[in-house]
C-alpha cells in the first residue's frame, strides 16, 4: 500500500479497525478488569459523570500518554484535546486525522 | 502530652471495601483506608478532626511503575496515575476525600519511625483540633526486600497499616509519652546498644507501676541487645501468650502500638506498655501506653 | 503564636547563594529560569526551570539534596551549636529522587547490584538524617512530605514546638530537580514550555525549580537574652484540607480560605492587618484562579498587595513553602514588595490586587505565605516583621 495516500487511515474500514484497537488499548492501558473491549460502544461518552465507565481526568492523561506513543501523534496542549476524548469515535477520526 | 486513645486499627492486607472508590486505589492506600475506617468506628460525629499520615516508602510501587514508563516509552510518555499516586501525600490526600476530614492533613516520612513521628505530630495537633486520626502504611516489594535483606537479617519485611484516633477527655487507654531521639549511625545501620542502651533504661526507670516492653528487634542482633538491657525480669509483650510478632517494615511501629493496645484492653488491672522504636540512620523511640480501666 | 523568633535565614535557588543574593534579584525582579542542563529531557525537550548553579552545588559526594540542604541550613544556623536537644523539621517531596531515579533506570528496573542504593536514597526521611549528622545535631527529626506545602508545613510544626515548650527548632525544606518531576507534571499536562507567567491571561502551566532554605527558630526571651539578632517572626500556621477531589484544588477554595484564616486566627490578626500575600501561584490555569478566589473571600473587597515569586526561582515543590517564607522574611525587612515576574497581562478573572510592575517600596509588618499542595493540602503561614 502507498503509504502516502492521505485517504488510507480514513476508509470505512481503516476507522473501524483503529476503532477495535483503540477500545483494546482503553482496555489495557487503564486496566479495566470487568470491561470488554467489544463491550465499549463507539460513540459512547468515556469521560462524562454519567459515564458508565466513570473515567477521571487522571486516565484521560493516562489514555492520552499511550495514543500519543501507539500512534505517534501529539495532541495539542490548548484544551482543544478534550473534544477527541469524547467517545472512541471522536478520538478515531482525530488519530486518523493526524496520522495522514 | 498525652492523649486518650479514641480508637484502634490494623490491618496486614487490603481488606473488602464495599465503595467503588476505595476498590480502584493502590494497594498501599487500601492498606491505610481499611486501618482508618476501623480507628474511626463509633466516632461521633462534629468534632474537628485532622490526619496525620506516615509511611517509611510512600507509593514504592507507583514510582517504580512511572520510572518504568518513562524508561520503555521515553520521558514524554509517563504515566499519570503512576506519578500521581507516587506522591507521599496523595495516600493524605485520597483519605481526607474517602473519609471527609477538613482539617489539618500532614503526611510524615520518618523511616521506621515513622508511625511514632506521626503520633508526636499528632500530640501537638491536638492543641488545635479536637481529635487527630494517626495512619502508618507501607507496602511491600521485591526492591524493598531486596534492600533490606542487604541491610542484614532482618525479620521478615512484611506489610501493614495502622491506625489511632486521639483525643481528650478520660477514657481507659492513654497515650502517656511518645519520645524521638536520634544519635549519630550510618544510614545502613541502627543506633548501636551502647547509645540506645541508656535511653532505654532511662525509660524503664520513670515508668511507674505494672509493666510490659515491645521490643523493636529488627534483627537477632539488636533483639539481642534489646533483652540484655531489659535483663530477664523484665516482662517483654512479644513471649506474652497469644502475642502477635509483627514483621519489620517501616510502619510497623504503629501496628506494634495497636496490637500491645488491644492487649492491654484484655487485662484487668492497671498497665503500661513501654514500646521501644529503632529506624535505620540512628533513631530511637519510645512510647508509653497505659491501660487504667 | 507569639514569640516565635527567626535568627537565623539560608537560601540557595536558581537566584543564587545567600539572603543578599535573594534580595537583590528580588529588587530587579530578575527570573532565575533558564533551560534545563542537570539532565537529559531526552524527547522532552530543555523546558526553562529554575536549575541551582553548578557552582553552588558542592562537589563533596552524597545526594544533590543534602547538599542543597547542608548549603541553606548552614548558612541559617551561622556557626551556631547548641546545648541542648531541639528540633529539625524539614520539608521535601522527593529527596534522593535524583540518585534512586538513576539507580532504577540503570538496572532499568531490574533488582540491581546494590540495592541499599536504592533503598539509602529513597526514603526522605534519610535526607533529614543525613542533614542532622552533617551539622552535628542532637535533636528530634521530623520529614514532611505533603507535596508542595511540605516546607510550610515544617515551619509551622516547628514554630508551634517552640511556641510551646522554648528550645530552638531547625526548620525549612529542599527539594533537587529530577527526571521523577520532569516527566511527571509533564504527564500531568502542568508544565509549561516558556516560563511561567503566574496570574496571567495566557498562563500554561508551571516551571519547576530546585533549592533549599532553613530557618533557626528561637523563642524571642532566649534570642533576647543571648544578644542574638532577630529577623523576624512565625506568628501563625494554618493547615486545612479541601476534601474534594484526587488532583483539582476545590474550585471555590474552600481549604485554601480555611488554612488563610486558621493561619491569621493563630496569630491574634484580623486581614486588614496584611500588608502583603506571597501568593503559591504556580501559573496553572487551575491553581491560580482558584487562589484568587480564596484571597477574595478571606479579604473581602481588601485584598492586599499579592504576588507570586515562582517566576524567579520557579516551582521549587517541598521547598517552596521555606523558599517562600525567606523570601517573605527579606520583603519584610527590606521594605520590599516584589512584583509578579511573568506576568505580563493579568488574568480578569482573578481578583487580586497585584503589585505594580517593578515592585514597590514600602514599610511592611504583616505578610501572608501560601502553599497549596497535591491532594488538597492547603498551608498558610503569617509572618511578621522584628522591630528593632
Amino acid at each position: 500500500m502507498d503509504v502516502s495516500d492521505p485517504t488510507e487511515h480514513s476508509t470505512p474500514d481503516a476507522l473501524r479497525a483503529l476503532r477495535a484497537e483503540l477500545k483494546e488499548l482503553l482496555v489495557t492501558t487503564l486496566r479495566l478488569e470487568n470491561v470488554k473491549p467489544e463491550d465499549i460502544g463507539d460513540t459512547e461518552l468515556l469521560f462524562s459523570p454519567e459515564a458508565r465507565l466513570g473515567l477521571d481526568s487522571l486516565s484521560a492523561l493516562e489514555l492520552l500518554a499511550a495514543i500519543e506513543f501507539t500512534y505517534k501523534v501529539r495532541f495539542s496542549d490548548d484544551g482543544s484535546a478534550r473534544e477527541h476524548f469524547q467517545s472512541i469515535s471522536t478520538l478515531a477520526a482525530f488519530v486518523a486525522s493526524v496520522r495522514s | 502530652m498525652t492523649a486518650t486513645v479514641r480508637g484502634l486499627g490494623v490491618v496486614d492486607a487490603p481488606v473488602f471495601d464495599p465503595d467503588p472508590r476505595v476498590t480502584r486505589l493502590p494497594r498501599l492506600e487500601r492498606l491505610a483506608v481499611g486501618a482508618a475506617r476501623e480507628a474511626l468506628a463509633g466516632r461521633g460525629p462534629a468534632e474537628s478532626l485532622g490526619l496525620v499520615f506516615a509511611t517509611g516508602y510512600g507509593g514504592l510501587a507507583a514510582t517504580e511503575a512511572f520510572l518504568q514508563s518513562v524508561s520503555s516509552r521515553g520521558m514524554g510518555y509517563g504515566s499519570a496515575t503512576a506519578f500521581h499516586q507516587s506522591v507521599h501525600h496523595s495516600s493524605a490526600g485520597q483519605l481526607s476525600l474517602l473519609l471527609g476530614i477538613r482539617g489539618p492533613v500532614l503526611t510524615i516520612s520518618q523511616r521506621e519511625l515513622s508511625g511514632e513521628a506521626a503520633l508526636r505530630v499528632g500530640l501537638m495537633l491536638l492543641e488545635r483540633v479536637e481529635q487527630v486520626l494517626v495512619v502508618a502504611a507501607d507496602e511491600q516489594s521485591s526492591a524493598l526486600e531486596a534492600g533490606y535483606r542487604a541491610f542484614g537479617s532482618l525479620f521478615h519485611a512484611a506489610e501493614g497499616a495502622a491506625a489511632v484516633l486521639l483525643g481528650p477527655g478520660p477514657g481507659p487507654l492513654r497515650l502517656e509519652r511518645c519520645e524521638l531521639f536520634s544519635h549519630a549511625a550510618s544510614a545502613r545501620r541502627f543506633a548501636p546498644p551502647s547509645r540506645f542502651g541508656p535511653r532505654l533504661a532511662d525509660s524503664l526507670g520513670t515508668t511507674v507501676g505494672n509493666r510490659v516492653v515491645s521490643i523493636a528487634a529488627p534483627t537477632a542482633d539488636v533483639e539481642h541487645a534489646e533483652r540484655k538491657v531489659l535483663g530477664p525480669e523484665e516482662r517483654v509483650l512479644e513471649d506474652q501468650a497469644g502475642a502477635v510478632r509483627v514483621g519489620f517494615h517501616p510502619s510497623a511501629g504503629l501496628v506494634r502500638f495497636v496490637r500491645a493496645a488491644r492487649y492491654l484492653l484484655t487485662t484487668q488491672g492497671d498497665l503500661a506498655c513501654v514500646l521501644h522504636g529503632l529506624a535505620l540512620g540512628g533513631g530511637q523511640s519510645i512510647t508509653v501506653l497505659r491501660h487504667e480501666p | 503564636m507569639r514569640g516565635v523568633a527567626v535568627t537565623g535565614l539560608g537560601i540557595v535557588s536558581a537566584l543564587g547563594s545567600g539572603v543578599a543574593a535573594h534580595r537583590d534579584a528580588m529588587r530587579e525582579g530578575r527570573t532565575g529560569l533558564r533551560p534545563l542542563t542537570l539532565f537529559s529531557p531526552e524527547d522532552l525537550g530543555r523546558l526553562p526551570v529554575g536549575e541551582v548553579d553548578a557552582g553552588l552545588v558542592s562537589r563533596s559526594r552524597g545526594p544533590r539534596c543534602v547538599r542543597l540542604a547542608l548549603r541553606a541550613a548552614r548558612q541559617a544556623l551561622g556557626g551556631r551549636s547548641f546545648e541542648d536537644p531541639g528540633l529539625l523539621a524539614l520539608g521535601t517531596t522527593t529527596g534522593g529522587i535524583l540518585e534512586s531515579e538513576r539507580h532504577f533506570l540503570k538496572h532499568r528496573g531490574g533488582v540491581g547490584a546494590d540495592d541499599r542504593a536504592l533503598l539509602l536514597h529513597h526514603p526522605v526521611g534519610t535526607l533529614t538524617g543525613a542533614l542532622g549528622r552533617a551539622l552535628g545535631l542532637s535533636a528530634e527529626e521530623y520529614t514532611f512530605s505533603t507535596a508542595c506545602s511540605s516546607s510550610a508545613n515544617a515551619i509551622g510544626f516547628g514554630a508551634a514546638a517552640v511556641a510551646r515548650r522554648g528550645g530552638w527548632a531547625l526548620v525549612g525544606g529542599v527539594d533537587s530537580l529530577s527526571r521523577l518531576t520532569y516527566a511527571g507534571f509533564h504527564a500531568l499536562k502542568l508544565l509549561a514550555s516558556a516560563p511561567c507567567r503566574p496570574f496571567d491571561r495566557h498562563r500554561r502551566g508551571l516551571s519547576l525549580g530546585e533549592g533549599a532554605a532553613f530557618l533557626l527558630l528561637e523563642s524571642e526571651a532566649e534570642a533576647r537574652r543571648r544578644g542574638a539578632p532577630v529577623l523576624g517572626f512565625i506568628d501563625g500556621w494554618g493547615c486545612a484540607s479541601d476534601a474534594h477531589h484526587p488532583t483539582a484544588p476545590h474550585p471555590r477554595g474552600d481549604g485554601a480560605v480555611a488554612a488563610i484564616q486558621g493561619a491569621l486566627a493563630d496569630a491574634g490578626l484580623s486581614p486588614t492587618q496584611v500588608d502583603y500575600v506571597n501568593a503559591h501561584g504556580t501559573a496553572t490555569p487551575a491553581n491560580d484562579v482558584a487562589e484568587g478566589l480564596a484571597l477574595e473571600r478571606v479579604f473581602g473587597g481588601n485584598c492586599p498587595l499579592t504576588s507570586s515569586t515562582k517566576g524567579l526561582t520557579g516551582h521549587t515543590l517541598g521547598a517552596a513553602g521555606a523558599i517562600e517564607a525567606v523570601l517573605s522574611l527579606i520583603a519584610l525587612s527590606s521594605g520590599f514588595v516584589p512584583a509578579t515576574t511573568g506576568l505580563e497581562e493579568a488574568d480578569p478573572a482573578i481578583p487580586i490586587r497585584h503589585v505594580p510592575p517593578g515592585g514597590l517600596t514600602r514599610p511592611l509588618s504583616v505578610v501572608v505565605s501560601n502553599s497549596f499542595g497535591f491532594g488538597g493540602n492547603n498551608t498558610a503561614l503569617v509572618l511578621s516583621r522584628a522591630v528593632a
